[in-house]
């Protein structure tokens, strides 16, 4: 049975709430630790569903990871933790409405609230995206690490980031082929992140062990090539690649074809903002920084008092930089609760920021590998789908865009973008980037999609049942 | 320096303006539309589709609708964008002896003013609508009823106005309104001035304050209404539904009780359906809310039990201008030359839409107004006489 | 590192490194199918050799994209009733998934 009131709710599992939670279980208050997911450690750090008799998944995660079973077990008193639970909605007050496994809705209070909803992955269309077959790098990551099962015996990776060649390494570490690999950045990008990441030798020592083991595995490496079409009968048979110049205009000439039946791909990642945005924290709009991330203060507050925020949903970089985030907000709340003197806290905070700021350099460069230049947008067919859900083209979006409609809500009303199962969730920040990319933000400036309760999907039967609800507005 | 000029300026990009300038557009008349936000960025866009006779009073107001339905259907399709307009027929379902009562009288009502509507029984109900509720005692019918795509029909109205030769100003809100003696001169925005003689203020639930520019009072405030959208469950309610006690609280408050409560369903082409609504005066604010959520949650399960397991993918709520005699505001108003009242259309704009385009048009073009706008004129208000 | 037998299939593998939970017996489209207690639907499938689940709006095959319960576009029917995304929901002993593989 859920109590109705906690001093601090913090909502998301990740590397971000866990270094919340971690701090704040060590002192005499009340605090809930949700996530929507099965189990806690977010989309980086989840435990495989079984125990692994022998390592696959090398190389060793990084040394800052916190050692999950120990966090998930620490049933002090005063530490709740359930998972699932999804929040649906967030009210005045600080009282969220939170659906549970055992198909009930509640309402819960916080005295705090630490937002650490992490992230979810970004692909740059293609014609055939939506081909069974096509999924994100995380997709095919999830199905190795936590169920241990390859996608299929070869795979062919594209996109960009340390994820890519992470990925690539883990599947012939388990025994699959990684036919080819597509790097959409350039040769020096690599070398460039060393010079970014300079002093988190763990990630580079990763960074670099993974390289060697494709290398070793005779791993054809590509780079600056974009996947421009996938095509096949009914699903995934073959792939278009073209080298894709600094200017963004496809070099004539490059298109290369390889046969493959299941493509991993993943161009960068999109803060899940969709709560503290209803709640309403100011966002701001930053391309270096993952799209519409959430305003915080060095506490790691947001424009809503007792309103926290951590990780990537303030800006893409990492988990490391979740975890410090994490930390920095619960030692805030510590402090304003009388646990932490303003000496200590400063101490610790000033300690903590500085790691922060590596991490956020790190991060700027990321997604800078990641964006993409308004030709190459210019470049993508009429006919590419860009909403998934409602099956709305880029030429249909085009054609609005050209009739005045130049923002994302905009959009959404003229197209029906956004409008389907997953709330614009993977068409949104494409619809963000198009609009940007055409120089178009109009006279409202840009605009993010409109988030309501719920925010997630849930069934109509369990919305109606008898929970008792505080009447608020 | 004026930046622009224009026949007409109209104020509002909502499906009432927007309906406004396609009709005047039509007839050659310049027309500027003026949108502070987007088009359909307001109630246009977040209210159901439903083009129904059944929930209008006999009299005038059925009497408006019936003729802006006939007209939606034979305009619909100049129009650049699909409205979707079905002739899906509508029910308002019993679930007590005394909403049959009540339902009886509304039904003999509405069949005098020339509606044709009938009273099913449970039998024939669940022959309709086999989904329905097993405890449902019968419900009111009519074929004549509709169902539109608002959004659709909103646009299909603006790039039809565009087509015809309108310009539309999105991300543009109306500063002030100046007025020579008692003569609109222009309209001032912060992109610049604009040169008119003729405002039309179709802002909705924004119109008082356009008056207040002008010194003029008008008595529309917002009532929101929260809707809930399913996941697409293709082909499973054909007519548009109401409950007895949705209609109930419209009009007659002692009729509408607590307990049971009001609520309408419209499944959309995309094969959504639409859940509602609630009736709250909370200024504007546009979120949806626990109880709110709840509340229609309940009552569609209860008329509809086949969507326990359906998915709600989200909810929004629209702001309907509400007027204190349920009735739009149309016409010219006296104390200002030139400024033309088209707003208050509460829960009906949809239905609505069409006729008011009309009817404006031909008060722009033809400077009088016949004796139904005029009974439906912002006088009404301040001499205390309101007319059903 | 283990050797896999290479097919024309694409077949997703079920890796040997991982002690699964008791084996199971599900139904997709009515046919018998193993998979193991703790694995989700879409892990299951995806081993089994299914890789369309469904159609779009416009009739185009989907099937798997973000594998973390974001893009529903896994979404399958289960037990005759719901649907549900197949990436977060578990597998159970007898359950029946009906996807769209025309």
């Amino acid at each position: 049975m859920l109590p109705e009131a906690y001093d601090v709710v913090i909502i998301g599992a990740g590397p971000s709430g866990m270094g919340a939670a971690g701090v704040l279980a060590e002192y005499p208050l009340k605090v809930l630790l949700i996530d929507e997911n099965n189990q806690v450690g977010g989309q980086i750090w989840r435990k495989p569903a079984y125990k692994p008799v022998r390592r696959f998944a090398s190389p060793r995660p990084p040394a800052l990871q916190m050692d999950l079973s120990t966090a998930a077990d620490t049933q002090k008193k005063n530490l709740d933790i359930i998972t699932p639970a999804c929040v649906l909605g967030v009210f005045p007050e600080k009282h969220l409405l939170v659906s549970t496994a055992d198909k009930s809705v509640k309402e819960i209070k916080a005295r705090r609230i630490i937002f650490a909803t992490g992230a979810r992955e970004k692909v740059r269309p293609f014609g055939g995206w939506t081909l069974p077959g096509v999924m994100t790098l995380g997709a095919a990551q999830i199905l190795l690490k936590y169920y241990g099962v390859l996608a299929s015996s070869k795979i062919l990776i594209a996109g960009a980031g340390p994820l890519v060649y992470l990925l690539s390494s883990q599947i012939i570490g388990a025994g699959g082929k990684v036919t080819t690999v597509l790097d959409r950045s350039s040769p020096t990008a690599m070398f460039n992140a060393m010079g970014v990441m300079a002093g988190q030798l763990p990630q580079i020592g990763q960074g670099l062990l993974a390289l060697g083991r494709l290398i070793k595995n005779r791993v054809s490496i590509r780079h600056r090539m974009q996947v421009v079409e996938v095509r096949g009968n009914g699903k995934c048979q073959e792939v278009i690649a073209a080298k894709i110049a600094p200017d963004g205009i496809m070099v004539p000439g490059s298109q290369k074809r390889y046969e493959t039946q299941m493509l991993a791909c993943g161009n960068g990642f999109v803060p899940n903002i969709e709560l503290p945005q209803l709640a309403g924290c100011d966002l701001t709009y930053a391309a270096d920084q993952g799209g519409w991330i959430v305003k915080v203060n060095r506490s790691m507050e947001t424009s809503l008092s007792g309103i926290f925020a951590a990780g990537e949903i303030t800006g893409i970089a990492g988990g490391d930089k979740a975890l410090i985030e994490g930390r920095l907000a619960a030692l805030t709340i510590l402090n304003q609760f009388g646990k932490l003197n303003v000496k200590k806290h400063r101490i610790r905070q000033t300690a903590l920021l500085t790691k922060r700021r590596r991490r956020q350099r790190f991060g700027a460069f990321l997604n800078r590998q990641w964006a993409i230049h308004p030709r190459e947008w210019a470049g993508i067919d009429d006919a590419t789908i860009i909403c998934r859900c409602e099956d709305i083209t880029m030429g249909t979006i085009r054609r609005w865009i050209q009739e005045g409609f130049t923002s994302a809500p905009d959009l959404k009303k003229a197209t029906r973008c956004g409008m389907g199962n997953c709330q614009g969730r993977t068409c949104a920040p494409l619809i963000y980037d198009i609009l940007a990319a055409y120089s178009v933000t109009g006279k409202r400036g840009p605009h993010p999609l409109s988030v309501r309760t719920p925010v997630k999907p849930i069934p109509l039967g369990d919305l109606a049942k008898n929970n008792s609800f505080v009447v608020s507005p | 320096m004026a930046w622009k000029s224009a026949d007409v300026v109209i104020i509002g990009g909502g499906i009432i303006g927007a309906a406004i300038a396609y009709f005047l557009s039509c007839r050659k008349v310049n027309v500027i539309l003026l949108e502070k936000s987007g088009i359909a960025s307001g109630s246009s866009g977040a209210c159901d589709g439903a083009v129904a006779m059944q929930t209008k009073k006999p009299g005038l107001h059925l009497k408006l609708a019936l003729e802006s339905q006939a007209l939606l259907r034979r305009i619909q399709d100049q129009l650049p964008v699909p409205a979707e307009y079905e002739k899906s027929g509508g029910l308002i379902v019993m679930e007590t002896e005394d909403e049959k009562t009540a339902m009886t009288q509304f039904v003999d009502a509405q069949r005098q003013a020339g509606l044709d509507v009938e009273l099913l029984d449970h039998k024939q109900l669940r022959a309709l609508a086999p989904p329905l509720s097993n405890h449902l005692i019968g419900a009111a019918y009519s074929p004549r009823d509709g169902k539109i795509n608002p959004i659709a029909l909103t646009l299909g109205f603006a790039m039809g106005a565009k087509q015809r030769g309108a310009e539309i100003l999105t991300g543009t809100a109306v500063l002030d309104i100046a007025v020579e003696g008692r003569q609109i001169s222009a309209v001032v925005t912060a992109a610049g001035r604009i040169e008119t003689r003729t405002v039309v203020n179709a802002t909705g639930v924004y119109a008082s304050e356009i008056g207040r520019m002008l010194g003029i009072e008008i008595p529309i405030k917002p009532r929101r209404g929260q809707l809930l959208v399913t996941e697409a469950r293709p082909d499973l309610l054909k007519p548009w539904l109401g409950s007895a006690n949705y209609i109930a609280a419209k009009f007659n408050p002692q009729l509408a009780k607590e307990g049971a409560g009001g609520v309408s369903i419209d499944q959309t082409q995309n094969g959504n359906l639409l859940l509602g609504s609630t009736r709250e005066f909370v200024g504007y604010d546009r979120r949806t809310t626990a109880a709110g959520l709840k509340q229609i949650a309940s009552r569609a399960l209860r008329i509809l039990p086949d969507l326990k397991h359906t998915h709600i993918i989200r909810a929004f709520a629209g702001l309907r201008p509400y007027t204190p005699d349920g009735l739009p505001i149309l016409g010219k108003v006296e104390k200002i030359k030139g400024f033309i009242m088209a707003a208050g259309h509460e829960g009906d704009g949809i239905a609505l839409s069409a006729v008011t385009g009309k009817l404006i048009s031909e008060l722009v073009l033809e400077g009088k107004a016949d004796a139904a706008m005029d009974s439906l004129n912002l006088k009404r208000f301040s001499t205390g006489t309101t007319r059903g | 590192m283990e050797k896999i037998k290479d097919s024309k299939r694409a077949s997703g593998i079920r890796i040997d490194a991982l002690k699964r939970g008791r084996k199971i017996v599900f139904f997709v489209n009515g046919r018998s199918t193993t998979a193991h207690l703790g694995e989700t639907i879409h892990a299951a499938l995806i081993a089994a050799g299914y890789r369309r689940f469904r159609n779009s709006k416009t009739q185009q095959p989907r099937g798997v994209f973000c594998g973390m319960g974001v893009c529903y576009e896994c979404l399958v029917t289960v037990n005759n009733g719901s649907t549900r995304r197949a990436c977060v929901t578990l597998v159970e002993e007898g359950m029946e998934v009906e996807i769209d593989a025309s």
